[in-house]
């Protein structure tokens, strides 16, 4: 080994030796330190995790509610899809498409005591919708529909007034001005489009919270009786086994030959993504806050371990320490402080997950988790660990770079 | 002919205070020879701690020149004065100049490490300099469980680590019992007498200086003539001509 070289790995050496016994000299101050870094750490995770879990419950409940994992839609020039029995017939044939579900979407105002509101109309198998949505599954009160239905409607949540004292009338506004003051049980009248009117009997109100909160539900085959068509739809739902499949399955039912216009389920999320995005902007500022103040705190300690050390940084330098291993020393020192942080605030990030994942947080539009992906926690660490080195360079600097007769006298 | 270990010309230096100039060291020529024990006396402010600052390479001169073995360091880049440091030289300071958090033994083991010399040959060389400063059963020991005259032998046994050719005391006794300042300058004596080591110390204590081979007297940044003639007249204690012993 060259003598160059072996005085660099003695002031490396020496740098992490006297740093190691740096941070264990007082215990109490290095818990202190690490534990205000670990909630550092947790700082910059929870907002963001917040946000991937809210993007995570919008997407599912946009999913589970709306657009399942594809759906097909007429082409730009046509109104409806022809020959669904077929198509359906076509879909089940490929396999990792679990189910399919045909829409027929009408418009129609719906009266009740001579109060009306426009909506839209959703004709439906309830035993299909139940393989593809959760739809059936989130009715409020009554019973959704069945397949022998033929005047009974389900009516959205947004269409009913509210009748629970605590809660508000759904904040929407317009709709809750000229929402029913109809019950399950109760007979309203619904005008189509064509301008057929006919009486159902309210079976059931509908909380999805979401878009069908908005519609009314019938079964396709009242909505066919009512305009006269056979075998046509709005759209047909379908459901995959794997929704990160979506894309291979679009490309597949197009390969099969089926009339329309696939989408899958991101093609729909693009509002979640705008809302989503909208959110990490102020999650941003945020983490870029919390991150300055891991740089501030991480500087100050530096800065005042570096004064507390005045003098024994001149004697390291008078007894022929290079100016490199005084800086290593320092950096070393903010690097570990940083790392047990982290650790520990992956730890207490965990406990939180844990925590939530028992608890959600309950909101309009549905249960939100903290997700905590491992590219966040590998970004946050880097983070830290570079704003520790950034912010902890100056005064280890100013440290290396000291006088040795006045460091020693500690001027 | 013997130049001397370290000689210094004209050495100058100057200070600003605020805006005032104050010259620390007025043009000063000593030589030290190689093995030899000297004390650098004089008042307070006669320049002698800036003297040994000058010669340990810590500061930089204003003007003149110090010669190391034979070498100029005024033309030494930094890198080679920080090798000089840790190699050739051992320093002991006033103050007890240990790391609170470092056991006695790994405060001596310090200058090795710097080297980058293995942890096991550091730790040996530590053990046995532990042992010469008769502190061998103290190595695990933190430096506040030690009395200030084991703290400064401590001190000692780590400036010795790299097997210096000269060592510099800053008054090493100046925190310290007369009995502990006896023991500290018997043990220099000791070393310089065993191992060939060159010794510049600084001291204001007369009956510490007299202990060491020959004194330079200093007074007001410049050698004090008078006083060496005076002593080397009376005798009353061993001053040799600092420039041509």
């Amino acid at each position: 080994m060259t003598d160059e070289l072996k005085s660099i790995k003695g002031s490396v050496k020496t740098a992490f030796f006297l740093a190691l016994k740096d941070i264990f000299k007082d215990k109490k101050v290095t818990c202190l330190v690490v534990l205000m870094i670990a909630f550092s750490f947790v700082n910059l995770m929870f907002f963001t995790s917040f946000n991937y879990g809210m993007t995570n419950t919008m997407q599912d409940e946009m999913i589970n509610t709306i657009s399942s994992h594809l759906s097909i839609e007429p082409e730009a020039d046509d109104t409806y899809l022809q020959n669904v029995k077929s198509t359906e017939k076509k879909l089940n044939l490929i396999s990792g498409i679990t189910a399919s579900s045909p829409h027929i979407d009408k418009h129609a105002s719906i009266t009740y005591k001579g109060k009306t509101i426009n909506t839209k109309v959703v004709g439906l198998t309830p035993s299909k919708e139940e393989e593809v949505t959760l739809v059936p599954q989130k009715i409020k009160s009554g019973e959704f529909l069945s397949n022998r239905d033929a005047k009974e409607i389900v009516l959205g949540k947004v269409l009913v007034k509210n009748k629970m004292p605590d809660e508000d009338d759904w904040g929407f506004g317009e709709f809750a001005k000229n929402a029913l003051d109809v019950e399950v049980g109760e007979n309203v009248v619904v005008t189509y489009d064509n301008g057929v009117s006919r009486e159902y009997h309210v079976k059931g109100i509908i909380d999805a919270g979401m878009g069908p909160d908005f519609n009314a539900y019938v079964t396709t085959k009242e909505i066919e009786d009512v305009y006269n068509q056979k075998d046509e739809a709005t759209q047909i739902l379908v459901r995959l086994y794997d929704r990160d499949s979506a894309d291979e399955y679009r490309l597949l039912i197009m390969q099969q030959g089926i009339r329309g216009d696939v989408k899958t389920w991101m093609d729909k999320a693009e509002f979640i993504e705008k809302i989503t995005a909208s959110m990490g902007i102020i999650t941003g500022v945020m983490t870029y806050i919390g991150l300055l103040t891991v740089a501030a705190t991480i500087a100050i300690i530096v800065y005042i371990n570096t004064t507390h050390k005045r003098r024994l940084i001149g004697v390291l330098k008078a007894i022929g320490s290079k100016d490199i291993t005084v800086l290593l020393m320092f950096l070393t020192e903010a690097c570990i402080f940083s790392l047990f942080g982290i650790v520990l605030g992956i730890v207490l990030m965990n406990l939180i997950t844990v925590y939530f994942s028992y608890n959600p947080m309950t909101t309009p539009i549905g249960e939100i988790y903290p997700e905590v992906r491992l590219n966040l926690v590998l970004i946050t660490f880097r983070t830290i660990l570079i704003a520790a080195v950034i912010s902890g360079f100056y005064p280890a600097w100013n440290a290396a770079k000291q006088n040795i007769i006045r460091s020693i006298w500690g001027e | 002919m013997d130049d001397g270990f370290i000689r210094t010309e004209s050495l100058k230096k100057t200070y600003l205070m605020g805006k005032v100039e104050v010259s620390a060291l007025r043009g000063v020529d000593i030589t030290v020879h190689g093995g030899e024990f000297v004390a650098l006396m004089g008042p307070s402010g006669s320049g002698k701690s800036t003297m040994l600052n000058q010669v340990g390479l810590l500061d930089t001169p204003s003007s003149g020149s110090i010669y190391i073995d034979n070498e100029n360091t005024s033309a030494m880049k930094e890198n080679k004065r920080v090798e000089l440091r840790l190699n050739k030289f051992g320093f002991i300071f006033q103050f007890f100049s240990l790391f609170m958090e470092l056991s006695t033994l790994e405060n001596v083991m310090l200058p090795m490490m710097l080297s980058g010399e293995p942890k096991k040959e550091c730790k040996d060389r530590a053990i046995e300099l532990l042992d010469i400063v008769e502190l061998g059963d103290r190595q695990n020991h933190m430096p506040s469980e030690l009395s200030g005259g084991q703290q400064q032998r401590v001190a000692i046994a780590r400036s010795l680590m790299n097997r210096p050719k000269l060592i510099l005391a800053d008054e090493p006794t100046a925190n310290l019992d007369s009995n502990a300042s006896v023991e500290i300058i018997e043990l220099f004596k000791k070393l310089n007498r065993e191992t060939g080591v060159t010794l510049l110390m600084v001291t204001h204590e007369e009956e510490l200086g007299k202990l060491a081979d020959r004194i330079i007297w200093l007074r007001d940044g410049k050698i004090d003539v008078e006083k060496q003639f005076v002593s080397l007249e009376t005798e009353e204690i061993r001053v040799i001509n600092p420039i041509s012993a």
